[in-house]
């Protein structure tokens, strides 16, 4: 895959401010060293942090499933993604992108409309009802990420759809999380 | 089935890449302990361990006192918390006595409300201790 999807121009444009900023192949070492750093460059209450890195871990590990893009990562081939992290007054903002096919972008849209007209209480009634659903043999998560990304946020995530050819979008998500 | 020919299960809680809860479940007393941060290599194949010797213990139909004094957990472990209590349930509603107390930071309501959520899930009764 070439070097100069959309996602990475934005990245470059927008990486200055940020709390943390990481491009690159998405795995399990990476997520904890994601994790430790904001927990590491954010002095505020522990609750709000445990909200940050608890949305972080959600979205890097979506990633980790499902992003298109695969990079050679010593003798694996990784997943490759982005996340930055930006302290504003009364939020935190997250943004995160990778590459997705357009069949699991469909999917996405479909349930982040779903989620968008969801109160807190309905979010939770979601999220119980698909947590008793039986995993498929090939699935690594629970299926409930993006609900409690949304509950722990207070906010519904928004979705920046870039076509990049007939099979590969990609996906910016950006959730704001309330001080 | 008698308690002292199952072995108890501890598992030693770790922090590194990933987050490993401490457990310890004990067959001579029924006391099975959960406790510290679950964000797991294989969640599936840790909450199965646990899951199978809950079984096991089952046999014996003696009571179970389960004190989960979780501080995180990713979703995909909220999914196997879920399986456990389940097991619990069924246990209970086979005449098991079950006791299942939570504990949480006084300040987390995310994680009473995970408590709140299994119980509806369950219908089992979870004591709440804010800590």
């Amino acid at each position: 895959m070439n070097t100069t999807l959309p996602y990475e121009q934005l990245f470059i444009k927008q990486h200055s401010d940020s709390l943390i900023s990481y491009k690159g192949p998405i795995n399990p070492e990476v997520i904890a060293v994601i994790i430790s750093q904001l927990r590491d460059n954010i002095s505020t209450v522990d609750q709000l942090t445990k909200r940050l890195a608890a949305i972080s871990i959600e979205l890097t590990q979506n990633m980790q499933y499902y992003s298109s893009e695969l990079i050679n990562f010593g003798k694996r081939k990784e997943r490759v993604g982005w996340i930055q992290v930006f302290e504003k007054e009364d939020t935190f903002e997250v943004n995160c992108g990778n590459v997705l096919s357009k069949e699991v972008v469909n999917q996405l849209e479909k349930h982040c409309n779903t989620i968008r007209q969801l109160d807190k209480d309905d979010l939770r009634s979601l999220k119980r009802e698909r947590r008793k659903m039986k995993l498929s043999e090939d699935q690594q998560g629970a299926g409930i990420g993006l609900i409690q990304v949304t509950i722990l946020a207070g906010n519904a995530p928004e979705l920046d759809i870039i076509d990049i050819n007939k099979d590969l979008s990609c996906v910016i998500i950006k959730i704001n999380i309330k001080k | 089935m008698e308690s002292r020919n199952l072995q108890p299960l501890s598992i030693q809680g770790e922090k590194g890449t990933f987050y490993v809860p401490h457990v310890h479940f004990d067959a001579e007393s029924g006391h099975c302990l959960i406790e510290g941060e679950s964000y797991l290599e294989n969640t599936w194949a840790f909450f199965g361990t646990l899951l199978d010797w809950l079984k096991a213990y089952a046999q014996t139909q003696k009571p179970i006192l389960f004190d989960f004094k979780l501080s995180y957990f990713n979703t995909s472990s909220s999914k196997g918390i879920l399986q456990l209590l389940e097991f619990l349930q069924s246990y209970e509603e086979d005449g098991g006595e079950v006791t299942i107390n939570w504990y949480y930071p006084a300040h987390d309501e995310d994680l009473r409300e995970e408590a709140e959520d299994f119980m509806i899930d369950t219908n089992l009764t979870i004591h709440l201790h804010a800590v």
